[in-house]
């Protein structure tokens, strides 16, 4: 072989050599790549095998659950059994939202948070109000379901058995399970559960304060933007809301900063307000800032409306409002406010639970006595008005005061004297 | 010499192919580690600190009436004698380090990767509404919160948003992504009640959905690139 031949010789077998390392490494990377693929296919098996089993221990249990409070007579029982059946729904509902998120899923999961909400109502009443024949029989009914249910989950084991796991035809069996659910629609909720803002007709909720309020075209909405924002510019109608508090949506600028605001069709109320600006350097108090969103309040036609929670958070503050009469406070009314302490200009309003809410109530005496903790050393006491979980409102006398170190507001019901609720704060100036 | 032309020629493509293969698999896999491994979030803040989180910091300070100096970010003498002197009066061990007990009395709530309601609430805001206009951003996050208090979803922050499919940026790994200020912000004003869409349960961009389902449903307002549906 030539000189010349033999460095072309040794070139081409570098070369080769190097092209087979590169391969080898690759080959190397890829099988290495391959096997963490299949361990994590392995753990995500894993995970829905565990939510599946869960799924099954607990949907037993309350099936089995739900056959005991109907055969008991005394609350004690019933109550920790109708507790157990609201809490174990919510770690079906939490398993096997894990697990498929289909269209047909949602019903299951609807069906269990009905059940299980029930239930909760049941137990917090069964101490002195126990369950009655009807309710008993609505629960006989969730029992029928669920076990259809039940047999239905329980049933898919053995088509894990035969396939590897659980894989996407026994995800999509699962969700199709809620066809058996479908025909739950029977059962006759108690609308005191799902009179909710939350409710399934949400879109047939009243805004009680627009009740009598005429309804205003696009011009006029727009004349209001400028009225409760004097300096905005650029006002443009980008939009609708047809929910239940149905409003013209406009985008403008205010004090530099774009934002977006809905105005009621119905006698032009701002209805909700937000930009975002950034805030560091707080040149006004809490106490400021509170005054500040009082007078923007007032400037836009919500009246009465007394400061009841401010927070501060990196030269934000969020100060709620709530609409006071005759020094009772409904805190259904409730406005929201954003101000921006470095520059003093509000940032946001929210009125949505003002609206939906604000009428004219009829105020009870003030209640004569109850029985206060020893242990809550009171600060103040006032006579309040507070919403529901489910949308009604409870006449209360709200006591504030500290233990240990902490203030606490409790809240008795005015007609019965029972504590209804008792709130710690965690994060809150009160001006 | 042709010979061994003829020699090199396939054997310099095959190294070629070899090569852009070996780069592609470096620069959009991640087959090939990159061997830089990210800083980890440290466990406080000290002397020396920078950044949006001193900055934090020193407003929550200030506030409490702390601290006098400007909000720079920068963790300087000013405010470790403003630390020293908050911790001292909260009954905390007075280092001038601001950890987890520190941040919680001072009400700082920003969170290095936390798994808080408001943290979570972030991440998905950013991931799926980033480009949106303010507004659009608080109002995925209350469409989040709506799911939550409905009973049709889990009802929880974290069982809403890790719901298998439900939301694209959880499963394209966007909400990994560290949320800007914007979105954090957006995710407070949610937590804290804001819901421009008026309690819908859904949204999706009208110019990429494909689900009937989804479509059927009748749009209550479109805000930006989302229309919100119950």
């Amino acid at each position: 072989m030539s000189k010349k031949g033999k460095i072309i010789f040794g070139i081409v077998l570098s070369l080769l050599l190097l092209a087979s390392a590169a391969s080898v490494t690759m080959g190397i990377l890829f099988s290495q790549k391959n096997a963490e693929a299949k361990e994590y296919g392995e753990r995500i098996d894993g995970s829905y095998q565990n939510a599946y089993y869960e799924i099954v221990d607990n949907l037993n249990d309350v099936e089995t659950k739900l056959g005991k409070v109907a055969v008991l007579s005394r609350p004690t029982l019933q109550q920790a059994f109708l507790y157990d059946i609201w809490r174990q729904c919510s770690v079906v509902v939490s398993c096997l939202s894990r697990m498929t998120a289909e269209e047909e899923t949602e019903k299951i999961i609807g069906f269990l948070n009905k059940t299980g909400d029930y239930c909760y109502y049941l137990s917090r009443k069964a101490q002195t109000d126990p369950p009655t024949e009807q309710e008993l029989s609505t629960l006989a009914r969730f029992k029928e379901i669920l076990g259809a249910l039940n047999d239905s989950v329980f049933s898919l084991q053995d088509k894990m058995a035969s396939d590897k796991g659980i894989d996407a035809s026994v995800l999509s069996d699962m969700s199709a399970m809620g066809e058996i659910v479908k025909n739950s629609s029977d059962v006759d909720y108690p609308e005191l559960i799902y009179d909710g803002p939350f409710s399934d007709g949400l879109l047939d909720r009243k805004a009680l304060f627009l009740e009598d309020k005429e309804e205003i075209a696009e011009d006029k909405a727009m004349e209001k933007v400028k009225l409760y924002f004097p300096d905005a510019s650029d006002v443009k109608k980008i939009g609708e809301n047809a929910s239940s508090i149905p409003a013209y949506i406009f985008s403008f600028v205010s004090g530099g900063t774009s934002g977006t605001a809905q105005i009621t069709k119905n006698g032009g109320y701002l209805r909700e307000y937000s930009c975002y600006e950034r805030a560091v350097d707080p040149q006004y108090s809490p106490e400021e800032c509170a005054q500040i969103a009082q007078r923007f309040l007032t400037d836009s036609g919500y009246t009465d409306m007394e400061c009841v929670w401010v927070y501060d958070s990196d030269s934000i503050v969020y100060l709620n409002f709530a609409y006071a009469e005759n020094g009772v406070v409904f805190y259904p009314d409730l406005i929201k406010v954003e101000v921006n302490a470095d520059t003093g200009r509000v940032l946001g309003v929210e009125c949505q639970n003002y609206i939906y809410n604000h009428t004219l109530r009829t105020v009870d005496p003030a209640p004569s006595n109850v029985e206060i903790s020893s242990r809550i050393e009171v600060k103040s006491r006032r006579e309040c008005v507070i919403p529901t979980e489910w949308g009604t409102e409870i006449r209360c006398l709200e006591i504030s005061g500290t233990y240990e170190g902490e203030t606490y507001y409790v809240y008795y019901d005015s007609e019965t004297g029972e504590e209804i609720e008792a709130l710690v704060v965690v994060d809150s100036l009160l001006v | 010499m042709k010979k061994a032309k003829k020699i090199l020629k396939p054997i310099l493509c095959f190294l070629l192919v070899v090569g852009v293969v070996f780069c592609g698999l470096y620069m959009f896999t991640d087959v090939i580690p990159s061997g830089i491994e990210e800083a980890e979030a440290g466990a406080g803040y000290s002397s020396g600190s920078t950044g949006e989180a001193v900055k934090q910091i020193q407003t929550a300070l200030k506030n409490k009436g702390y601290y006098t100096g400007k909000i720079d970010g920068i963790f300087g003498k000013l405010t470790t004698a403003a630390v020293k002197k908050f911790q001292s009066d909260n009954g905390l061990k007075s280092d001038g380090i601001v950890g987890a007990e520190t941040m919680r009395k001072l009400g700082v709530t920003f969170s290095a990767g936390g798994n808080s309601d408001a943290d979570l609430l972030a991440r998905i805001i950013y991931g799926e509404a980033r480009g949106e206009e303010y507004i659009g951003q608080v109002a995925v996050g209350a469409v989040v919160l709506n799911r939550v208090a409905s009973p049709l979803f889990p009802n929880t922050v974290s069982g809403v948003i890790y719901q298998a499919g439900a939301f694209d940026a959880v499963s394209d790994g966007q909400f990994n992504m560290t949320p800007n200020e914007t979105a954090k912000r957006a995710a407070k004003d949610a937590l804290n009640g804001w819901d421009p869409t008026g309690g819908c349960l859904y949204y999706y961009n009208p110019k990429t959905a494909t689900s009937k389902w989804m479509l059927s449903k009748t749009v209550y307002l479109s805000i930006g690139n989302h229309s919100f549906c119950l």
